[in-house]
């Protein structure tokens, strides 16, 4: 998996490239709009990250010259710019995805694989661990090839444990993630217990070999038995 | 009061004044030079009747009878040397029309050759004098009322025409929006104060409105520019956090460290929220059914706050259909329900009444809150957790029903209302 990180910030380029090497990606940087033109006119990429406000250019008119270029890669926009009309803008170019910063590393690792699941496997989107296997389209699960049924949060919880494995998830990332913005104001998070609780269980009767760790009081972690 | 009311009154109690004094001065000097003339007459009368008794004497023989218009008496040397002239007016009763005619009197003296002092009585009727005078009073009365009543309206019309730019400039400012383009000024006037008044305000106005647009771009750019570290530094704890090398009480640190951040990140995200609506950023608008945006986010919102085991009841008497932006409408309902669910106390009734011009969230609750702070910047009630709530969340509501074409009003019947209205 290549990937490309187009972004101005030395914190934030950095932050992103140990974040992905981990992910056993193999990553590129590029710091302002010439070096990133530059990059992808010469290599392909799986995956490109790209912030608009770049200097020398915006990342929206790299977006046109790739287009020019003929070049297919999977972009994900990360801009500190939550405006709607890049949003619109962006996917209009061509454009992926839209995710303003800041966000979670979790939430953007999500969206990398899904995209490069949906352009790499010819119909095969399914994400598998061990003996479970997730199809995100369909929103089933199977473990040991037996349909393992779920509510929808506890899908959505297991489907970004399995997109994130081995890491450890913060509680309000993970809230943030199956609640959405609804939970921006809750401090006491009973529901996601209830819900990881009753994750586990279901899991673990089904005789899955993956298991969710709790993480002294920081969050939760899939890990493999 | 009115200003134009108060000048009129005011000049007009001036002017019915005035006008008091200058008819009764009018009339007295009328009455005194028709009384004159009157008693002019009577003199030159004097003159001709002395003058013909002392030419022919006899005459004064039929002394002490009336005549028409005269009577002469004897009267001694002592009583005519002390007499003094006199008018009066008097009545006098006429046989032949049997009926007392006014008139006027004019006693004199006079002393024939022979030396003998007589008292002369001349009488004129003042009928026709009195018929004057009634004339010019009406006239008069005429006159006043006439002058008067154009005076009013005349003085009406001049007021509101020299009042009318400042009337102008007053509705203009009542419809200047802060934040909002200001209408065009088009108040011409001669009159320098009005002028200047007006450059005044307009120069004000932009003032005020380069300010707010400043403030504005404050926040919106004061936030942008936050976001990056904010990332930056959330997702450093992360790579911290699963660097797997930190034992149970820096893990705990380090999840306090993250969730403070993660607070500072979810202000930061409504400030940035707050500054879009206000720079009207969104402005596609479709069909939005919010009673169905409520039933729909209601159930998540419950779920996310079931500890606290809130009732929710939904009475639709028919759907609160509204054009709005749909992400928009989604942040609305959100931070209303939010609102109540997070004000509630465990185990009480949220309840939400949808009517086609109206939809009302209340919740049970003890004490009115103030209706004037609730909607501002920051503001929490007193008993608000301030850990939970940003501060920001009505106001962002308040901002978007605004921009939308709703009111959001607040009031209490011993339970907390929202309500938009259409």
């Amino acid at each position: 998996m290549k990937i490309l990180i187009i972004e101005d910030e030395k914190g934030m380029r950095e932050t992103l490239e140990t974040f992905f090497v981990q992910q056993k990606f193999v990553v590129e940087t590029a710091h302002d709009f010439d070096s990133g033109l530059s990059k992808l006119s010469v290599y392909d990429y799986d995956c490109v990250l790209l912030d608009i406000t770049l200097p020398g250019g915006s990342g929206l008119d790299l977006l046109t010259e790739m287009k020019r270029l003929n070049k297919r890669e999977s972009v994900i926009i990360i801009s500190a710019r939550d405006a709607i009309d890049d949003k619109v803008l962006g996917l209009e170019l061509g454009a992926d995805d839209y995710l303003p910063k800041p966000f979670h590393l979790a939430e953007l690792n999500a969206r990398v694989k899904s995209l490069i699941r949906r352009n790499q496997s010819g119909g095969d989107m399914s994400v598998s661990i061990e003996n479970v296997k997730l199809l995100p389209d369909k929103r089933t699960v199977f473990v040991n090839d037996e349909e393992l049924p779920l509510n929808r949060k506890e899908f959505d919880l297991l489907y970004y444990f399995m997109v994130n494995p081995d890491r450890l998830l913060n509680k309000t990332t993970l809230t943030e993630a199956v609640w959405g913005d609804n939970i921006d104001q809750a401090d006491d998070l009973e529901f996601l217990y209830s819900q990881v609780k009753n994750l586990r269980r279901k899991l673990k009767t089904a005789g899955a070999t993956i298991e969710i760790k709790a993480v002294y009081g920081f969050g939760y972690k899939l890990i493999s038995e | 009061m009115k200003l134009i009311r108060y000048t009129y009154i005011r000049l007009f109690s001036l002017m019915f004044m005035l006008f008091i004094l200058w008819g009764a001065l009018f009339y007295i000097s009328m009455m005194d030079e028709v009384m004159d003339e009157t008693d002019d007459r009577l003199l030159n009368n004097k003159g001709l009747v002395v003058h013909r008794m002392l030419q022919q004497p006899e005459r004064l023989l039929t002394a002490d009878t009336l005549s028409d218009n005269y009577r002469i008496s004897r009267i001694s040397e002592q009583e005519g040397l002390n007499h003094r002239d006199s008018f009066y007016d008097t009545k006098i009763y006429i046989q032949i029309e049997n009926e007392y005619e006014p008139m006027r009197v004019y006693k004199s003296s006079f002393k024939d050759n022979s030396g003998q002092f007589y008292e002369i009585e001349l009488y004129l009727s003042t009928i026709e004098r009195d018929n004057v005078i009634e004339d010019i009073l009406f006239y008069l009365i005429i006159l006043f009322v006439v002058m008067l009543g154009i005076t009013l309206v005349g003085m009406r019309l001049v007021l509101k025409r020299t009042f009318r730019p400042l009337y102008k400039l007053l509705d203009w400012l009542n419809s200047v929006i802060p934040g909002r383009e200001a209408p065009e000024l088009n108040n011409e006037t001669e009159i320098a104060e009005f002028k200047k008044l007006n450059d005044a305000a307009v120069n004000m106005q932009k003032r005020s409105r380069k300010a707010y647009e400043e403030q504005k771009d404050f926040i919106g750019n004061a936030s942008h520019e936050l976001q990056t570290p904010l990332a930056i530094s959330l997702n450093k704890l992360d790579m911290l956090a699963n660097s797997g090398e930190l034992n149970e009480e820096q893990m705990n640190l380090l999840s306090q460290t993250f969730e403070t951040l993660q607070r500072a990140t979810r202000l930061n995200k409504s400030l940035l929220l707050l500054s879009q609506i206000q720079n009207e950023q969104f402005v596609q608008v479709s069909e939005q059914n919010l009673t169905q945006t409520i039933q729909r986010v209601l159930n998540d919102m419950l779920e996310v706050y079931s500890d606290k085991n809130i009732m929710a009841k939904i009475e639709t008497e028919s759907d609160f259909i509204h054009q709005m932006n749909d992400s928009l409408a989604v942040v609305l309902i959100n931070n209303l329900l939010k609102n109540a669910i997070v004000h509630s106390s465990s185990n009480s009734l949220i309840t939400i009444t949808s009517h086609e011009k109206s939809l009302t969230i209340s919740n049970e609750g003890q004490t009115a809150l103030d209706n004037e702070k609730i909607f501002t910047r920051f503001y929490r009630a007193g008993n608000s957790k301030t850990k939970e709530s940003t501060g920001l969340g009505l106001t962002i509501a308040k901002e978007i029903a605004q921009l939308s074409g709703l009111s959001l009003e607040y009031f209490y019947d011993g339970k907390h209302n929202f309500r938009l209205k259409k």
